[in-house]
């Protein structure tokens, strides 16, 4: 696990986000490394930006968003690259799996027609070729009839199936960068449970590196190496999973934990709060964007920003407390 | 107590004015609103802002051009242009408002009727619907008057039974959308009444798309009259409408082009206004459009 | 023993489907979303309704106020009893219970401002005392909303607010009982943790009863009293919440329970829940269940008391001590 080894696959640097028409950022200043073989939890609530931060990395943010820093796909800055380079990478090299399973696929056309499009970049495959390796992915996504399920259409199936076929399709890319958004959401608790189980298999087979966004912690326990947590756009703590959840360091994160209903053994009717809201982007405090809500903030916190800084091998924490 | 005890400052204004705010904020609405005031002001006022009486015939006069003393010029009987125009635009928007207002009352009782009533009634009003859908408006129109002659009256009955399944068809459609809305199964677990269901949910969230339909309609309804007119089956002369007026001009388009140009310019106009005012419209009802701010 | 506030009995709900020519093709002419159920609960307690989607539990919420079509079975509020849907005595039932829609925001009607919207009940039961645009300040400062959300609309606030909204309106005419269909579905960790604090203390102030239906059983399990867990439209197993939590009987609510905490349980249950069109024979479960034998293919189980106040229904049902409930959460993360 030790990072500095290895040269990362993905690598914010600085990166900032502005919608079209927007007044301030949406997300600020967000630096992370996602090495190879990683599989890192991007974790935040609505309003963190995690989704933002998705898209920006697949180059599918709204026409005229701007993104500052630089976002590095082995060693290439995609937010800066050419929309054709882009669109080549997405399928191939970078492929994703959406929330939810039913738009994610094309209602009118059969299952194993779209899984063979999705390969249309195999050139050195003919038809047959190219749906036998379908065929054969969806038996390891764990479907019963995979023949069966390639002359389908989407709407005889149900959301815990399609999400498989979702999942088989992005790894008929072998792509280097896997990104999941909030995969398992729209889900049953059992079909999420299958789900999972059949991501973290799927995760051992991608050649570089998986970034999950979710809400969930439960999913982040279960599938990462590191984890990633945003509050308000900003990121405020980063380190491996075990270390995060066992010990966070960022208030945010220490409070975001002990709301968990799944994280409280004894049964309470009270249960835990962050009061307060998420401050908006046009209207952030001066100094720490979490020092209003902050159990523990100090005097310094109202004033001056955190920086992300070191805390501790591995990990990192932008708090005044933790720093000093 | 979170994001209850700090309220961001949203503006909250009466709805109503918003809905003008927003329409007038948008400058093709505002043109387009403005323009179809100006005729409905020159069709309720038309006596006196004509300055001539519309059917005065002067045969010394005929067929002159614009002048100070008749802005438009005259037509082959000498009658001054711009007063039948602005009795014309009487006319037709007369038709207009009677016309889909007929359509309106007929397809709104049949639409919550199929709505609200139970499925065989339904499909006995819509197969009504389409059977009258799948008449040919002209040839229709022609039955019409050969049995009944040409008249107004004839002409709005024309009009209110074809343009009627348009608004059945939105009605119902809207109606069997809100019956499973959760907030009108809300309502119902409150215990509301049919009755007050209709009226409190359905009828305030029928409005929007009821009024852009009518926008959208009155257009159509002033082409059918003055297309009617045209052909001598709509209204009949010497009442002035701009279809008949643009069928006397095209007669005389060689020695005189100036009266088709001038029946045909507010036929256009009004046309394209009522079209962007109903678009306008259609954004500005929707309270979700004006957005958090 | 006191008689419960709700008794649902032997209730049949089915709904007409199919058009006229499907079923001329041989659809079937009606789906039972519930063949056969029975659900108390008592003044002042929470009773969670646990299920998946498709497992009926939103038509039962539903089916209790009248607004799903029963076909046989009664549905008791305090001493008005009813056998079907256009009863008129929905409306006195319905003065006393209330309903929280799993989307609070479609819940309210978007052309009226929020406060007509929560004292709506008061109109539509005449009981409005005093000036309307009072009551609704009262009502949203009962929630912890300010006076001026009562002059907004629906698409002006964020969707904890709304919530807020839709449990102000249910209170309006101060309920014995809210059926909440997923209140806290969409909503922030921090924020559901905030409404479900609001419920629990106006249970405590107003002492009105819950039946909680929700899919989250990490949230049953903290402000339940009661938990009944549904599949396919029949209650596989009821228990108090720690019962349930402590030794479930029935192999679905173990993977339930196995599912969501990653401490173990019975193991992942694969496929997905049959059609209500399509049910197995004998136990309707068998086709997921890893304990299923050829008795449960042949006989349908009852449900059956296995302790104190404690029901299951399965063939091989027994209480089986689950290890503590989410201990170190990080021990088991690399099994799944």
């Amino acid at each position: 696990m030790n990072n500095l080894v290895r040269e990362p696959i993905l690598s914010l640097d600085d990166v900032s986000i502005t919608y079209p028409g927007a007044p301030a950022p949406a997300v600020r200043g967000v630096t992370l490394d996602v090495a190879q073989g990683e599989t890192l939890g991007l974790v935040g609530e609505s309003g963190s930006g995690k989704s933002s931060l998705a898209a920006a990395i697949i180059g599918l943010l709204p026409d005229g968003s701007q993104i500052g820093g630089t976002v590095r796909f082995e060693g290439r800055d995609l937010a800066h690259m050419p929309a054709r380079t882009l669109r080549a990478l997405r399928g191939t090299e970078i492929a994703t799996i959406a929330q939810d399973p039913f738009t994610a696929l094309n209602p009118i056309m059969r299952i194993g027609r779209q899984l063979d499009e999705f390969q249309h970049w195999r050139g050195d495959l003919n038809r047959a070729e190219r749906r036998a390796r379908a065929t054969d992915m969806l038996a390891q996504v764990g479907l019963s009839d995979p023949e069966v399920r390639m002359t389908q259409y989407p709407h005889q199936m149900s959301g815990g199936i399609l999400q498989r076929i979702a999942i088989a399709a992005a790894l008929l890319a072998e792509p280097k960068l896997l990104i999941a958004d909030e995969p398992t959401t729209a889900l049953d608790a059992t079909t999420e449970a299958q789900i999972l189980g059949i991501m973290a298999d799927a995760k051992a087979r991608v050649r570089g590196a998986t970034v999950f966004i979710t809400h969930d912690i439960s999913v982040v326990e279960r599938l990462c190496d590191r984890v990633a947590v945003l509050y308000a756009g900003e990121l405020v703590e980063s380190g491996t999973v075990a270390q995060v959840l066992e010990a966070p360091k960022h208030p945010y994160t220490q409070a975001l934990l002990a709301c968990d209903p799944a994280r409280i053994g004894k049964p309470t009717r009270s249960l835990p709060t962050i009061p307060g809201t998420v401050p908006a982007p046009d209207n952030l405090p001066q100094g720490c964007v979490f020092a209003p809500r902050c159990p523990v903030a100090i005097e310094c916190c109202e004033t001056i920003r955190p920086k992300l800084e070191s805390a501790g091998p591995g990990r990192r924490a932008a708090c005044h407390l933790v720093n000093t | 107590m979170a994001d209850s005890t700090v309220s961001p400052p949203v503006a909250v204004r009466a709805e109503r004015f918003g809905v003008l705010r927003r329409l007038f904020g948008a400058p093709l609405g505002a043109i387009a609103a403005i323009v179809v005031m100006a005729f409905a002001l020159a069709a309720i006022a038309a006596p006196w802002l004509a300055p001539y009486d519309p059917n005065a015939i002067a045969p010394v006069n005929r067929m002159q051009g614009p002048s100070g003393a008749h802005w438009l010029g005259t037509d082959q009987l000498g009658r001054d242009l711009l007063s039948r125009i602005i009795h014309g635009t009487r006319t037709a928007l007369y038709v207009a408002f009677a016309g889909t207002g007929g359509a309106l009352a007929v397809g709104m009782a049949m639409g919550m009727a199929a709505g609200l009533g139970g499925k065989v009634l339904d499909s006995v009003l819509v197969l009504f619907n389409d059977s009258i859908k799948a008449l040919p408006l002209v040839l229709f129109a022609l039955a019409l008057v050969t049995i009944y002659g040409a008249s107004m009256v004839t002409l709005i009955s024309v009009i209110a039974v074809s343009m009627a399944p348009g608004y059945f068809r939105v009605v119902r459609n809207q109606v069997m959308v809100l019956n499973n809305a959760d907030f009108i199964v809300a309502a119902q677990s409150m215990g509301a009444s049919r009755l007050r269901l209709a009226v409190t949910h359905m009828l305030p969230n029928l409005i929007g798309p009821i009024l852009v339909l009518i926008a959208m309609d009155i257009p159509a309804v002033i082409g059918i009259e003055s297309g009617l007119s045209f052909l001598g089956q709509g209204i009949q002369p010497p009442q002035s409408s701009w279809g008949n007026m643009l069928a006397e001009g095209y007669t005389y388009v060689r020695q005189a082009p100036h009266i088709a140009v001038a029946a045909g310019l507010p036929i256009v106009v009004s046309t394209i206004a009522f079209t962007f005012l109903g678009e306008a419209l259609r954004d500005a009802l929707d309270p979700r459009s004006g957005g958090r701010s | 023993m006191t008689r419960p506030l709700l008794e649902i009995t032997d209730l049949e709900v089915r709904y007409p489907s199919a058009g006229y020519i499907a079923r001329l093709r041989g659809a079937p002419a009606h789906v039972t979303v519930l063949p056969d159920i029975s659900l108390a609960i008592d003044t002042g307690q929470t009773v969670g309704l646990i299920g998946e989607s498709g497992s009926g539990k939103t038509t039962l919420g539903r089916a209790a106020m009248g607004l799903a079509p029963i076909t046989a079975g009664s549905v008791r509020v305090d001493d008005i009893t009813v056998t079907s849907q256009d009863a008129p005595e929905w409306r006195q039932i319905r003065l006393r219970t209330a309903m929280m829609f799993q989307d609070a925001v479609a819940s309210l009607d978007p052309r009226m401002t929020l406060g007509t919207s929560v004292t709506e009940p008061l109109a539509i039961q005449g009981a409005m005392n005093g000036r309307r645009r009072d009551r609704a300040v009262e009502l949203l400062d009962l929630v912890g909303l300010t006076p001026d959300f009562a002059d907004r609309y629906p698409h002006q606030i964020s969707g904890g607010q709304a919530r807020r909204v839709t449990v102000a309106r249910a209170l309006a005419l101060e309920p014995s009982l809210v059926i909440a269909d997923e209140p806290t579905a969409g909503l922030d960790l921090s924020v559901q943790g905030e409404l479900l604090n609001l419920l629990n203390d106006l249970q405590a102030r107003l002492g009105v009863s819950f039946l909680l239906i929700t899919h989250n059983l990490a949230v049953a399990r903290h402000v339940t009293d009661r938990i009944a867990i549904m599949y396919l439209g029949r209650i596989v197993e009821e228990a108090t919440s720690e019962q349930i939590f402590r030794a479930p009987a029935h192999p679905y609510t173990r993977a339930l329970i196995g599912a969501k905490d990653a401490t173990g349980g019975e193991g992942l249950i694969a496929g997905d829940v049959p059609s209500l069109t399509d049910r197995p024979t004998g136990c309707e479960f068998r086709t997921r269940c890893p304990l299923a034998t050829d008795l449960c293919a042949q006989k349908a189980p009852a449900l059956e008391t296995i302790g104190a106040g404690h029901v299951a229904s399965c063939h091989y049902a027994r209480p089986q001590e689950m290890p503590v409930a989410t201990p170190d959460p990080l021990t088991d993360r690399s099994e799944i």
